[in-house]
C-alpha cells in the first residue's frame, strides 16, 4: 500500500522501511509502525478469530481497547498488536485461527451461537454434573487465545524506576500538558504518563481549527514543545498507567524503543497530587456485526491516515453521534476516501461549520440515522442504514463503516483514586460527583471539546495540585476560572446505544463474544445490575479490560427498565488498567540475598550452597547426600561449620537487664560474666519463637544470639514488647558484624590452643564458658557450647578476619583431619543429640513445655512481666498438646521417614520432625511431635509416608538424647 | 602468635582493574582504578569506621568536639567525619580516613563490620538511586545533607545525600554487610546504562573536600 506521505502530522519515517514476518509472508513495515499499521498497510484486515464464534476480527481501535488485534509476536501470545511498535526482524502471526484468519475451519462456530447463550458454562455444562470434567479441555481448547509451554519465561529486559514528584499527570493531551506546564511553573516536580508514543492526545493530529485558525496539530506541537523544554516535568511516552492507589501512589508500565535499555519497566510514583487528564475514548454503536473487519471507530480510520499515512478504505459509510465523526468525514474525504454518507444519530446539536464543511464536499448527511447492519463476511462490503423510526432504510456498499456512539470518558484512574461517578445526563458521560483529596480532572474527560477550554482546565487543575503543594496560587486560579467560564463548556453527548432492529449479531463485548442479545438474556434470568450482569454474560471480562463495552453496558441495561436503579450505575474498575507481563511487575527481578564472610571460600571448597531464608548457607561438601564424612569427622576428630548466620546483638544501658528478662522466659539478673546462658524467647501464647545465648561482657553490657531466622525482627520485637516502659536502654544488631565458626571435635581443643595463646583448658575454659581472647592478635569471642554434641567452641569473629581465621583453623587442623561440615551434618549431628531447632521441632502451636524446654522457664519474676509467662502457666499441664519426642524405628536397617510424615492410626496423631540416619549410632533416629497419649517411652508409632503405598512404617518412642545421654562428650 | 600480611577482607568486591593500592589498618584499599571514567562512579567505603550511637539525650552520647544533628534526618559534617541522627534515641558516626579520634564510650558500638558502605557520586547518581529506591532522595524542600531511612534494591539501607549540585551528586550508602555481593550487582546493573564504573577512595576524597568547602 502506498503510504500518504506529505502530511506534516505523520509519525512514520516511510525513508525507513522495517521488515518482518506475517505467518510464512514477508512483509514490509516503515519506522514509527505499530504491529497493527504494518499489517493493515499489508492489506491484512482480519487480524484473528473471536474467542468463542471464531468470527473474523479487525482493526477497531488504535489503543488496543479489546482483543481484536492480539497476536503472537516473536512466540509470545497474545501481544496487542495496536500498541506494539514494529522492530525489523519480528516475527508475527495470528492467533486463534487455523490455518489462516482469513479462513478458519472453526468458523462455523459462529452457526453454532444459539446453543451457547449468556452463562451457558454455568447453566448447561453442569447438567448431569458429569459432563463438566469433559466439557472443560474441549472449551479450553476451542476457546484457546495463545498457548504458553508451562516453563515460559517471558522474554526481554525489564527495568524499574520509581521517580519523584509532587505532581503525577495521567495523560499528555492538551489538558495533561497544560496542567503539567502550570504546575512546573509554580515549582512542582511533575511526572506525566501517556500511553501512546508520543504527547497531544486527541488534538496531536487533527487538521481542524478553532476560531483562531491555527490548526489543532500546531498548536498541540507548541504545548509539547514547552512541556519537553521544562526541566521539571519528565514525561513518560508509551506509559500507560496500570494502578492508582491511596496516599498518590501511581503505577504504570513503560513500553521502551531504542535506545532504551529495556523493554519493558514497572514504574510507580508516590506523588501529593494527582491530575487525571485521560480524555475520552469513543462508545461503539452497537449494530448487528458491528465488529466486522472494516468497522472501525472514527479515531481509528482518522488517525491511520494522519498518524501512519494509511488511507482506511476506498468507500467509507458513517454512523456517527458527534462532531468528531463529521470532522474525521470531511478531512477523510480531502484525503481521498469517498465517502457515501454520513448517518448522524443526532437531529441536531451539530457544530454548523462542520455541517458546511460536508455540504460543500456533497458529502450526504443523515439526520437521525444510523447503521443497523454491517453486511459482508471476512470484511465489510455494505452497510444498511435506517432512520430513527425505522421505516425509512437504504443499504450501501463500502469497504469501510466508521461507526460509533459518542464519546465516553476514560475514568478507569479516577475510579481507583476512589472518586465516585455518576450519570451527567448533559454529556451523556459518567462523571465524578466528588473527588478525593489532592486529585483533580480536566479536559475533554470532563467533557469539553474545545481546544482552548480542555488547555484553560487543564492549566487550572495544575494551579490546584501547585495549591495541595502548599504553593498559594490563588490569584491566578481566580482569574483561570474566570477565563474557562468564558470558554465553551462540555459539549452535549448522546446517551444512544443501539441501533433499531439489532441484536443477535450486535457484540457489546468483542473480547468475550457477548451480544446484546446475551445481555438480554441475563436480564431474563432476573439479573438487573449492570455488575451482576456483566459477570453471567462475561461482558467486559476480557483483555481490553471494558474497554468496548466500557459504559454501553450500564447505559443499555438502564434503557431496558430491567435496573432498580434510577440512573445508570457503572461497572467497577480495578487494576491493571492495561494488561502486561507479570515479568513487567516483577521489574529487574532483584533477589536480594545474604552471604556469610565464608561463602566463597566455603564454594571454593566444594559447599553445595543453598538459599534458606534470605541467607545462602553451606548444606554439605560431598556428593554424599548424608555428610558421612563429615558427621564421622566431628565425631572423631574435629570439624567445622560457618554458623555466622547467627542473629547477634549488644543489648546495653541501665535497663538492658529488665529488656532481657521481658522477652527471655530464664532470669537474666543471674548471667554472670564468664558464662553463657541459654534460654528461650516465646511469644504471648507461649508458644516458642526463639533460643540462643546470652553472656554479660561488662556491666549493664549483654551480648546475645538468636536463630537465623528470628534475627531480622529482633530488635523490633524487643522495643514493640518494652514500648509502654521508657527503660532506658540501647540494642545494635550485630548480625553481620561477627562471623561464628563453630569449631567441634574431640580434637577441638587441641586446633584451637595451636592459634592461640589463651588458656582454652576444660578447667579455665568450662563448658558453657565464654571467654574473650585474640587469635592472631584479632580479638574473638568464644563461646563452650555443644550443638552438635561433641567439644565446641562457637567463635565469633569480626567479620572482615572470617577468611583468615578459618584459614588459620583448618591449617592448625591439617593434622587432626578437620574439615567443614555443613547443615546437613549438623542437623543430624544435633538429632542424634536431640537438641531442638525451633521450626523444624516447633511450629506455631508448640510451647516450651511441648519441647520439653520447660526448665528454662523461670516462674518466678512477675515483676518481669516475660512475654508468654500467663499462657506458659496455663499450658504447663494442658491436656491434647502435641508432645515432642524420639523416636527409633523398629527396623533398624529401615529408611528414616521422610520430614513432615504423618504419624497415624486410624487418624493423623503427629507427625515427624525430623529423621536421619545416625551413622554413629548405626540406625535411623528421629524426633516427632505427638498426642500426648503416644509420647510415653515405649509407644508405637506408624508413620505414613507420601507414596507408602499404605505401608506403614513402624517406630518407637526412645529415651533421649540418643547420642552421650550423661553429656560427658559436651565437657570434656 | 601473629601471622604476616593479615588483611581483612571487605563485603564487597567492585568490577575493574586498581591502578593504585594500598593497605591501611590491615585493610586492602583501592585509591584509583584504571580508566575510571567521568562518572557516574561506585566507590567502596566498607573500611571507614562507623560508630553508633544510643542513649538519652542523643547529644550527650557523641563525642564532644562534633556537632549534634538536631532533629532524625539531619547530618553534621566536620571535617572528615559525618554525624547522623536516625531516631531520638540513636545516631551515626563516619569516619573517612582515620579512626575515630575519641574513644567511643559506653553508649557507641563500633558496627564498621556490621555493614557495609558505598559511595554512589558524579552525574546520574540520581537516575541510578531512582531505579533502585522509591525514597524521594532529591525532595527540594530538604537541605543537604540529610540521612533518609529506607529500602535501596529491597534492602532497609541508610542513606546519605550528601551532594546535588550537577556533576557532584554524591549519596552514602550503608546496610547489612551481607548483602555485599547483591548490592554491588544490583547498583552496578542499574548503572549500566549511565556508565556507571568503580572508582577508588581518592575519587570520593576529592569530592568530599570539593564538597564540605562548599558547605563552609
Amino acid at each position: 500500500m502506498i503510504r500518504l506521505n506529505h502530511l506534516p502530522t505523520l509519525r512514520i519515517n516511510p525513508g525507513a522501511p522495517r521488515s518482518f514476518a506475517y505467518g510464512r509472508r514477508r512483509l514490509q513495515g516503515v519506522e514509527g509502525d505499530t504491529v497493527a499499521t504494518a499489517l493493515f498497510a499489508n492489506g491484512v484486515r482480519v487480524f484473528g478469530r473471536s474467542l468463542k464464534y471464531h468470527r473474523p476480527r479487525g482493526l477497531y481501535s488504535l489503543d488496543g481497547e479489546s482483543s481484536n488485534t492480539l497476536v503472537n509476536v516473536n512466540g509470545v501470545p497474545n501481544v496487542c498488536a495496536e500498541t506494539t511498535p514494529l522492530a525489523e526482524g519480528m516475527r508475527v502471526s495470528s492467533q486463534n485461527a487455523f490455518p489462516t484468519p482469513d479462513l478458519d475451519l472453526l468458523g462455523f462456530m459462529d452457526a453454532l451461537s444459539w446453543a451457547m447463550p449468556a452463562g451457558f458454562y454455568y447453566r448447561v455444562l453442569h447438567k448431569p454434573a458429569r459432563l463438566w470434567p469433559l466439557a472443560v479441555p474441549v472449551i479450553r481448547k476451542m476457546a484457546g487465545v495463545g498457548t504458553l509451554p508451562p516453563d515460559f519465561q517471558a522474554p526481554g529486559r525489564r527495568d524499574e524506576i520509581y521517580p519523584a514528584a509532587d505532581l503525577c499527570v495521567i495523560g499528555a493531551g492538551v489538558a495533561g500538558m497544560s496542567a503539567a506546564l502550570a504546575a512546573a511553573e509554580a515549582g512542582l516536580r511533575v511526572v506525566v504518563f501517556e500511553s501512546r508514543p508520543w504527547p497531544g492526545g486527541a488534538f496531536e493530529y487533527r487538521p481542524g481549527a478553532a476560531r483562531d485558525g491555527v490548526p489543532y496539530f500546531q498548536k498541540t506541537a507548541e504545548l509539547i514543545a514547552a512541556v519537553q523544554a521544562s526541566p521539571h516535568i519528565r514525561l513518560f511516552l508509551n506509559a500507560p498507567v496500570i494502578g492508582v492507589y491511596s496516599n498518590g501512589l501511581v503505577t504504570a508500565f513503560q513500553r521502551g524503543r531504542p535506545p532504551h535499555p529495556f523493554d519493558e519497566r514497572y514504574i510507580e510514583v508516590r506523588a501529593a497530587s494527582l491530575v487525571v487528564t485521560t480524555g475520552c475514548i469513543e462508545r461503539p454503536l452497537l449494530f448487528d456485526h458491528n465488529e466486522r473487519p472494516g468497522v472501525m471507530q472514527a479515531g481509528c480510520a482518522h488517525r491511520l491516515a494522519r498518524t501512519w499515512g494509511i488511507l482506511p478504505g476506498h468507500t467509507a459509510v458513517f454512523s456517527v453521534g458527534h462532531d468528531l465523526g463529521l470532522e474525521v468525514a470531511a478531512d477523510l474525504f480531502d484525503l481521498g476516501v469517498e465517502i457515501a454518507a454520513v448517518a448522524d444519530l443526532r437531529q441536531d446539536g451539530m457544530d454548523p461549520a462542520l455541517v458546511d464543511a460536508l455540504s460543500q464536499r456533497r458529502i450526504p448527511l443523515l439526520r437521525g440515522w444510523s447503521v443497523t447492519k454491517a453486511h459482508g463476511r471476512n470484511r465489510v462490503t455494505k452497510a444498511t442504514l435506517a432512520g430513527a423510526n425505522g421505516r425509512f432504510r437504504k443499504t450501501l456498499d463500502c469497504d469501510l463503516l466508521v461507526a460509533s456512539a459518542g464519546l465516553t470518558p476514560v475514568t478507569g484512574p479516577l475510579t481507583l483514586a476512589g472518586a465516585r461517578l455518576a450519570f451527567d445526563e448533559h454529556t451523556g458521560f459518567f462523571l465524578p460527583d466528588s473527588l478525593p483529596p489532592r486529585v483533580h480532572t480536566a479536559g475533554r474527560l470532563t467533557g469539553r471539546q474545545n481546544w482552548h477550554a480542555v488547555a484553560a482546565s487543564g492549566r487550572l487543575a495544575g494551579l490546584y495540585a501547585a495549591r495541595d503543594n502548599g504553593i498559594d496560587q490563588a490569584a491566578a486560579i481566580d482569574e483561570l476560572v474566570h477565563e474557562l467560564g468564558a470558554r465553551p463548556g462540555p459539549a452535549r453527548g448522546t446517551q444512544f446505544v443501539i441501533a433499531p432492529g439489532s441484536g443477535k449479531k450486535a457484540f457489546i463485548c468483542f473480547d468475550e463474544d457477548a451480544t446484546v442479545k446475551n445481555v438480554d438474556q441475563a436480564m431474563d434470568k432476573g439479573f438487573d445490575v449492570p455488575e451482576l450482569i456483566k459477570r453471567f454474560a462475561s461482558v467486559g471480562t476480557g483483555p481490553g479490560q471494558g474497554g468496548i463495552p466500557g459504559h454501553n453496558l450500564p447505559l443499555y441495561v438502564h434503557q431496558s427498565g430491567a435496573s432498580p436503579d434510577a440512573h445508570p450505575r457503572p461497572t467497577t474498575v480495578r487494576v491493571p488498567l492495561v494488561p502486561t507481563f507479570l515479568a513487567t511487575y516483577a521489574g529487574t527481578r532483584l533477589d536480594m540475598s545474604k552471604r556469610t564472610p565464608l561463602h566463597a571460600l566455603q564454594e571454593a571448597d566444594g559447599g553445595r550452597m543453598e538459599r534458606l531464608g534470605v541467607w545462602h548457607r553451606a548444606r554439605r561438601f560431598s556428593e554424599d547426600g548424608r555428610s558421612r564424612e563429615e558427621i564421622l569427622a566431628v565425631r572423631t576428630a574435629v570439624g567445622m561449620l560457618d554458623a555466622s548466620t547467627l542473629g547477634k546483638f549488644r543489648i546495653f544501658g541501665p535497663d538492658a537487664v529488665k529488656v532481657l528478662d521481658r522477652v527471655y522466659v530464664g532470669d537474666m539478673t543471674r548471667v554472670p560474666r564468664t558464662r553463657a546462658k541459654y534460654s528461650a524467647m516465646c511469644n504471648e501464647d507461649g508458644c516458642l519463637t526463639d533460643d540462643g545465648v546470652i553472656v554479660r561482657t561488662s556491666d549493664n553490657d549483654y551480648y546475645f544470639t538468636t536463630s537465623t531466622g528470628r534475627a531480622g525482627v529482633t530488635v523490633e520485637w524487643i522495643r514493640y514488647h518494652t514500648r509502654f516502659d521508657d527503660w532506658d536502654f540501647g540494642i545494635v544488631n550485630l548480625t553481620d558484624a561477627y562471623g561464628v565458626i563453630n569449631l567441634a571435635g574431640p580434637e577441638a581443643r587441641a586446633v584451637l590452643q595451636r592459634v592461640t595463646d589463651a588458656d582454652v583448658s576444660n578447667e579455665a575454659f568450662p563448658y558453657m564458658g565464654y571467654r574473650e581472647f585474640a587469635v592472631d592478635e584479632i580479638p574473638v569471642r568464644a563461646m563452650r557450647l555443644g550443638f552438635v554434641g561433641e567439644l565446641s567452641f562457637e567463635l565469633h569473629v569480626p567479620a572482615s578476619w572470617m577468611v583468615h581465621i578459618w584459614s588459620l583453623l583448618m591449617k592448625a587442623g591439617k593434622d587432626f583431619g578437620i574439615r567443614p561440615f555443613g547443615l546437613e551434618a549438623q542437623n543430624t549431628l544435633r538429632l542424634e543429640k536431640c537438641h531442638v531447632i525451633i521450626g523444624s521441632e516447633s511450629e506455631q502451636r508448640t510451647t516450651l513445655h511441648d519441647v520439653g524446654l520447660g526448665f528454662l522457664w523461670h516462674r518466678d519474676k512477675p515483676w518481669a512481666k516475660t512475654v508468654g509467662d500467663v499462657a506458659l502457666r496455663q499450658t504447663e499441664h494442658q491436656p491434647g498438646r502435641l508432645k515432642l519426642v524420639g523416636f527409633r524405628m523398629a527396623d533398624p536397617s529401615a529408611a528414616p521417614p521422610k520430614d513432615g510424615s504423618a504419624i497415624v492410626d486410624r487418624r493423623i496423631r503427629g507427625y515427624v520432625c525430623a529423621s536421619r540416619y545416625s551413622f554413629t549410632l548405626k540406625e535411623p533416629v528421629g524426633l516427632a511431635l505427638v498426642e500426648e497419649p503416644l509420647s510415653a517411652k515405649g509407644s508405637s508409632l506408624d508413620i505414613y509416608e507420601n507414596g507408602c503405598g499404605g505401608q506403614l512404617a513402624r517406630a518407637e518412642v526412645s529415651e533421649t538424647p540418643f547420642y552421650d545421654p550423661e553429656g560427658r562428650r559436651l565437657r570434656v | 602468635m601473629k601471622s604476616d600480611n593479615r588483611l581483612r577482607q571487605s563485603p564487597v568486591k567492585l568490577d575493574g582493574r586498581p591502578h593504585r593500592t594500598q593497605v591501611r589498618d590491615h585493610w586492602p584499599l583501592v585509591s584509583e582504578y584504571a580508566d575510571e571514567g567521568d562518572g557516574p562512579w561506585l566507590v567502596d567505603l566498607s573500611h571507614c569506621h562507623r560508630i553508633d550511637f544510643q542513649g538519652k539525650p542523643l547529644g550527650a552520647m557523641i563525642p564532644e568536639s562534633l556537632p549534634e544533628p538536631e532533629a532524625p534526618g539531619d547530618v553534621r559534617i566536620q571535617d572528615m567525619t559525618m554525624i547522623t541522627r536516625m531516631g531520638n534515641v540513636q545516631g551515626c558516626l563516619w569516619c573517612f580516613g582515620q579512626a575515630p579520634a575519641n574513644p567511643i564510650g559506653f553508649n557507641g558500638t563500633d558496627i564498621t563490620e556490621a555493614t557495609l558502605a558505598l559511595a554512589i557520586a558524579g552525574r546520574h547518581t540520581f537516575a541510578i538511586a531512582e531505579k533502585l529506591s522509591s525514597l524521594d532522595l532529591q525532595s527540594p524542600g530538604e537541605a543537604l545533607p540529610r540521612l533518609y531511612q529506607g529500602p535501596f534494591a529491597r534492602v532497609p539501607c541508610q542513606i546519605v545525600v550528601l551532594d546535588a549540585v550537577p556533576g557532584r551528586e554524591m549519596l552514602l550508602l550503608s546496610c547489612s554487610r551481607g548483602y555485599g555481593r547483591d548490592m554491588v550487582e544490583a547498583i552496578t546493573n542499574a548503572g549500566a546504562e549511565f556508565h556507571l564504573r568503580s572508582a577508588g577512595e581518592d575519587r570520593f576524597m576529592g569530592m568530599w573536600e570539593t564538597m564540605t568547602r562548599g558547605l563552609s
